[in-house]
């Protein structure tokens, strides 16, 4: 008994003293915190380290530069394992410690966003690739006043994917997609664009799919609903593991369709790898800056493969735009205040980032639109993604 | 259609079949429930992939691979079964120590191969039979042969050797049957490695189709608990019939409902067998006759002297 | 550790004041969290969130041994309604407080009734399949927020007058976890705990006992749910709820934080969900690596340490200390040697015979199995006062007619009546109420409790409202006062069978079986029962215990208390007993007085001639 009280008055004291100590926060004098949550384990690990990676080259030349209003910019960023609980922890962590703004999370954007909301903190930069992320109610409805995404979205896929659907696919396009915010992103990009001129979707289905793994059943039986709806395009809008076993099913039951993509489908060469030949033909989107890279995007690969030793990618690139676009913003209403970063983000127009040409409004809070994408298709001679047309 | 549904159904049910004879036939030996098991289905993949993109031949691969799977199914009932057993046989312990050796295996697997998928040799996936409408590649014809091979094995196995026989008396006394003579030690480490075995097989026939990626032994080891509720824990045969039954409803539930379906209705059809048959399906006949002489086995095993 | 022990003045003020101190180190880390750091706020509450669960599964798995993966789709059930209600509907969120534990706990109550059906592993299995069921059914409706989950509701700051106490929220977490602990750690102290682990391991002997043990399985899992409802309302206040917070792993998690931190202790559960919280936001390496070292935990500490870390800590406790085990007493070696034949019975008196008929049994037909008879048309009277004895070859069905009688089964046909009153419908704890009660042949009782606290369960039926009162134990001065009459009457029950001084504080597990079967007794002879059943009382006692025994029966017939005994050794039967019925192959062979049965012809045919 009294072994018991001693243990529960040691670990009471223990809070008590951490409760008034903890309780300053806020930035040190000299540096301005940006503050980073992504998924750095896990199924897609890559894209958090990309995110981190790209974030911290920022970071690093704009101190070498001097900083940001005279201070130097320090970024801490944490692994929130997809999980939601995590990722609330480490906001509020961050913002504890006085984070200026948040980048990401590339797998945790709902919750982020939704957070950045609540408590009235910027969140920039890789903001989950839901269109439907960063705008809740539909891409006609206003976004989350907070979130600042300047990452690949499903709108936009979408979008430039029906464009091309649209032009050549007579017998229609079936569209299957994962029941999360990421798929019903990609359908709304695409209903948008079929919507606006009066078209109707062969078929449209929804599967759960398992997100690490992919893992799932009854490709079979979908197979066979888009046959008979009579479609020949199919956009698979799941993760590349499922696309490549959808190619790879439908082929084995002799199916010819013309299949699409998402932008994970050519964001690395997860599908390619594993659909090997099969993945002839598959089509997808890429940023046109990707497909015709500017000087300052070759250099930045360059830079970034000698100091990480893995080759970059468009959630690094995209990532050092967002820190970038804050530094802009910070500067503009010379204050690390929240409400006036949140006031200039809202008014810069044409910046010249590295994937593309960029721009926020009130209304607007997705830097990459279908305008900046163009249609490539894959060439397992070059191992590629070439562009159609 | 309907073929073609029992064709995908039978092909996908086998694979649970499998790891639910996995789960069973440790569980028969040693009234454990191995919770790694779904991870030993993935290190099978992962490790005949890892061969296969080092230049392997693809038989060498799968061998090694499902000597992997047996040889480290072995190795957790020394690690994280036999202590917490000797220690107090009744106790829930093995949970929390298999659970924590799948985690170990699990993010292992990510730290060595990488967290993303990877592929996997096709086999015999490429090729395809045309029955009718219906289409079945060779793959999933050979997993519905190797399922099918597996029970009779077991079965014929349990018969006619000593295993099956003294297996049930260590899983209810292992005091008394080591004092009669029986190796309870050696007879769990054939039920373990045997069920390494089956998890692992059932890895390299499914791995065609989801490639290969660390964190499958969550997802098939989920399915394949399923699977063992429907059909029955006490009997690995059972086990396979609750594969095949799962497999069969989740696809029929995907074409003929909606393709979400596939999430639900297993789980419908589990509680429906539970609160029916709460030991299985196939546990031992008819459902409703189960249930009445399960009740008069209750009653025997109160009149049965002491034991309650 | 119970409160009614031994309890003199002092030890009551002890625990007054550790009580204080307590409350006041609890109200001191509350005011320093809920001022703290946001980190903190963020991780303090989780843990104790989790901490609130771990304790209602311990409440269920630990002490019933209800072994539930369901908590998690009691939480998810909470945490939701709580959401869902205030974001949808606009109900205030104070209001689904009330509402949330009542509901999930009403979930409870139906789950808990399925473990009725199923036993132990199937009951775990069907709470799993249940938490998998609410997962989907949340991942699929876009109502609910869909995979992606939504935004909790606020909670209101403090007033104006109040805001020196800093977060409401963690005030309100705090204030649900202090509930938990409280209601939670009142039933440990109180009789009910017991009772609880009687039905856990000795489930025949609580329902001997009087223990109506399914509406106590039903009633503690729906308390177990209704905390885990609450730790679902107070978990919407911290931010974000989405699916995958609730899913089957977060069931396990709950149950390995109860395992991993001590199953059925008062800290164990709550230092396991501490460190199972805090071990990956704490510890910060590479986080693959950290997860292999997170696994590799549960397994070396399960595997070297079984009863988790508050196994480790007593371990060290106690070798520190160095307390030495319990000595046996010294009389119970010289009893040991003494031979069973040479014992020398208690004389009884075998007087005039009553006629009113305590027991009587009719026309009793039972088969286990459809089909086949155990027992054929069985008819068997009991003389109100006497000694009864039941004796039979090996097959007989002695052993079936006594769980017939006791209420462990129930006849085909035939009636049997206690008193006057017909009984054969009834169930155990029932007839246990109807004053009959028994002895098991292998003695059941709760191995790692005291035999004083094994002789409180058979009082259980003498105590007003234990369950009631349980929740909040410690509050009640009528509960210290019944806590220890409960000690003073069982230290007397086992004072009447022999086991004096040091043996009321000894634990089942560490005694000698002639001990734990005189101990069984002391608890059957507590409830005062009219009609005692000893189902072979005398197995493997030694001659000074057998000695024991037959002074113990002589004490009973005296006081009024009619007994039934069933045995093997005859020469107690024939010595002790009034009366004796014969019973071989399920039939009724012989019944009369213990000296017409002895001469019998066809008794020592049937049963001494083997």
């Amino acid at each position: 008994m009294k072994r018991m009280i001693i243990a529960s008055v040691a670990v009471a004291a223990t809070l008590a003293l951490a409760g008034c100590a903890g309780n300053s926060g806020g930035t040190g004098g000299g540096t301005i915190l940006i503050g980073g949550i992504a998924g750095t384990t896990g199924a897609y690990g890559t894209t958090g380290q990309a995110v981190f990676n790209g974030t911290q080259m920022a970071v690093d030349e704009i101190n070498a530069k001097g900083g940001v209003l005279g201070k130097k910019l320090k970024f801490e960023g944490h692994d929130d394992g997809a999980s939601a609980t995590t990722s609330s922890t480490l906001f509020s962590k961050l913002l504890s410690e006085g984070a200026v703004a948040i980048v990401g999370s590339p797998d945790t954007g709902p919750t982020t966003a939704s957070l950045s909301s609540q408590k009235k903190l910027p969140v920039i930069g890789a903001v989950d690739d839901g269109g439907l992320t960063i705008y809740p109610d539909g891409p006609s409805k206003p976004p989350f006043p907070w979130a600042f995404s300047t990452s690949l979205n499903t709108f936009a896929w979408g979008g430039a994917i029906a464009d091309y659907a649209l032009a050549n696919c007579p017998g229609g396009l079936a569209v299957l997609h994962d029941p999360s915010s990421y798929g019903l992103g990609g359908l709304a990009g695409i209903k948008l664009v079929y919507d606006a001129k009066g078209k109707k979707l062969a078929l449209e289905d929804s599967i759960t799919e398992n997100w690490s793994t992919g893992a799932t059943v009854g490709l079979k039986s979908e197979i066979d609903k888009i046959q008979a709806s009579g479609a020949d395009c199919v956009d698979v809008w799941l993760t590349p593991q499922d696309q490549a076993s959808f190619v790879q099913e439908a082929n084995s039951l002799g199916a010819k369709f013309t299949y699409f993509g998402n932008d994970e489908t050519s964001a690395d060469s997860t599908f390619s790898d594993l659909a090997k030949d099969q993945a002839k033909g598959m089509i997808s989107a890429l940023l046109t800056t990707e497909v015709n890279p500017t000087a300052k995007l070759t250099a930045f690969q360059a830079k970034y493969k000698s100091t990480f030793n893995v080759a970059s990618t468009p959630f690094a690139e995209l990532s050092y735009d967002a820190v970038y676009m804050l530094k802009q913003a910070i500067e503009a209403g010379k204050s690390t205040e929240a409400a006036s970063i949140q006031k200039q983000l809202n008014k810069i127009s044409g910046y010249d980032g590295l994937t593309g040409s960029l721009s926020f409004t009130p209304q607007q809070h997705t830097t990459i639109n279908k305008e900046q994408l163009t249609i490539v298709s894959f060439d397992p001679a070059t191992n590629s993604w070439q562009p159609l047309k | 259609m309907l073929l073609q549904v029992l064709l995908s159904g039978l092909a996908i049910g086998s694979i649970y079949g499998l790891v639910a004879m996995g789960f069973a036939v440790v569980f028969y030996v040693t009234r454990v429930i191995n919770f790694a098991t779904g991870q030993l289905l993935m290190l099978s993949i992962m490790i005949t992939a890892g061969l296969s993109r080092a230049g392997l031949p693809d038989g060498v691969s799968i061998v090694v691979g499902l000597a992997a799977s047996a040889v480290v199914g072995v190795i957790i009932y020394f690690i994280a079964v036999r202590t917490v057993l000797r220690f107090d046989r009744f106790s829930f312990a093995w949970l929390v120590s298999t659970l924590g050796v799948a985690i170990v295996l699990q993010t292992g697997a990510a730290l060595i191969w990488g967290p993303t998928s990877r592929g996997f040799p096709a086999l015999l996936n490429r090729q395809t039979i045309r029955i009718g409408a219906a289409a079945i590649t060779w793959q999933e014809l050979t997993t519905i042969v190797v399922a099918a091979a597996a029970v009779i094995g077991f079965e014929v196995f349990r018969r006619r050797t000593l295993f099956g026989k003294v297996g049930m008396a260590i899983s209810s006394d292992p005091e008394m049957a080591a004092a009669v003579g029986a190796r309870v030690t050696g007879y769990a480490v054939a039920a373990f490695a045997i069920g390494g075995l089956l998890a692992g097989a059932a890895g390299v026939l499914v791995g065609p189709i989801t490639y290969s990626n660390p964190y499958l032994g969550d997802t098939y080891g989920i399915a394949g608990f399923v699977a063992l509720m429907i059909g029955g824990i006490e009997k690995p045969a059972a086990a396979m019939g609750g594969g095949l039954v799962l497999g069969v409803l989740s696809v029929a539930a995907n074409t003929f409902i909606n393709s979400q379906a596939s999430d639900w209705f297993p789980f419908v059809v589990v509680v429906i067998v539970l609160l029916i048959a709460p030991h299985g399906l196939f546990a031992s006949g008819n459902p409703f006759a189960r249930w009445r002489s399960s009740a008069a086995a209750r009653r025997a095993s109160l009149g049965a002297e002491g034991r309650s | 550790m119970s409160a009614l022990l031994s309890s003199p003045a002092r030890r009551s003020r002890a625990l007054g004041w550790g009580a204080i101190v307590l409350v006041v180190a609890y109200l001191g880390a509350t005011l320093g969290v809920a001022h703290g750091s946001y980190y903190l706020q963020s991780l303090i509450p989780v843990a104790a969130v989790f901490a609130i669960l771990a304790l209602s599964l311990d409440l269920a798995a630990g002490m019933t041994g209800l072994y539930s993966l369901g908590h998690a789709g009691l939480f998810a059930l909470g945490a939701y309604a709580t959401t869902l209600m205030n974001a949808k509907f606009g109900w205030n969120v104070f209001v689904m407080l009330p509402v949330s534990i009542i509901g999930v706990g009403i979930v409870g109550i139906i789950l808990g009734a399925l473990s009725l059906r199923v036993s132990g592993l199937y009951f775990a299995i069907m709470t799993f399949i249940f938490t998998l069921v609410v997962v989907v059914l949340l991942s699929d409706f876009s109502f609910t927020g869909g995979l992606q989950g939504i935004s909790g509701p606020i909670l209101p700051d403090f007033p104006e007058a109040l805001a020196f106490l800093g977060s409401s929220v963690v005030w309100c977490v705090g204030l649900a976890f202090l509930v938990t602990v409280v209601i939670v750690w009142s039933i440990r102290s109180s009789p009910l705990y017991a009772i609880l682990l009687a039905i856990r391991d000795a489930e025949p002997f609580a329902a001997a006992a009087g223990v109506r043990t399914s509406l106590m399985k039903v009633g503690i899992f729906g308390l177990s749910a209704a905390l885990a409802g609450l730790a679902g309302w107070a978990f919407s206040f911290l931010g974000f709820i989405s699916p995958g917070q609730f899913s089957w792993t977060v069931s396990v998690n709950i149950l390995v934080m109860v395992i991993l931190g001590g199953m059925n202790t008062r800290l164990g559960p709550i230092i396991g969900a501490i460190f199972v919280t805090a071990f990956p936001t704490v510890i910060s390496i590479d986080p693959l690596i950290q997860e292999v070292i997170f696994g590799a935990i549960f397994v070396l500490v399960i595997v070297f340490f079984p009863q988790g870390i508050v196994g480790i800590l007593a371990g060290v406790v106690r070798r520190l200390r160095r307390r030495p085990l319990p000595a046996t007493a010294e009389g119970t070696i010289e009893d040991a040697r003494r031979p069973v034949a040479d014992a020398t019975l208690a004389v009884v008196e075998h007087g005039e015979l009553s006629d009113d008929f305590a027991l009587e049994a009719r026309g009793v037909d039972f088969g286990y199995v459809r089909g086949t008879r155990v027992l054929r048309d069985v008819d068997m009277r009991v003389r109100r006062g006497s000694i009864h004895g039941l004796i039979g070859p090996n097959g007989s069905g002695k052993s079936t007619l006594v769980n017939l009688i006791s209420g462990q089964l129930h006849p085909d046909s035939g009636t049997i009546a206690a008193n006057g009153h017909r009984i054969e419908r009834l169930g155990a704890s029932q007839r246990a109420g109807r004053g009959v009660m028994r002895t098991f042949q292998t003695a059941v009782l709760v191995r790692e409790l005291s035999a004083r606290q094994n002789v409180g369960i058979g009082m259980y039926g003498t105590l007003h409202r234990v369950a009631s009162r349980a929740l909040l134990w410690p509050l009640f001065p009528s509960a210290h006062r019944d806590g220890r009459t409960l000690a003073a009457r069982a230290n007397s029950a086992l004072s009447a069978v022999g086991l004096g001084s040091a043996w009321p504080g000894a634990r089942v597990a560490d005694v000698p079986h002639g001990v734990e079967q005189l101990i069984q007794l002391a608890a059957a002879c507590v409830g005062e029962p009219s009609i005692l059943i000893l189902d072979e009382p005398l197995a493997g006692l030694s001659g000074g215990e057998v000695e024991q025994v037959s002074e113990i029966l002589r004490g009973l017939k005296r006081d009024g208390v009619t007994v039934i005994v069933v045995e093997h050794q005859t020469r107690f039967i024939f010595e002790m007993c009034d009366e004796v019925t014969v019973l071989a192959a399920g039939e009724l062979v012989k019944s009369g007085t213990a000296a017409e049965v002895r001469a019998d012809e066809r008794v020592r045919e049937v049963y001494l001639g083997q």
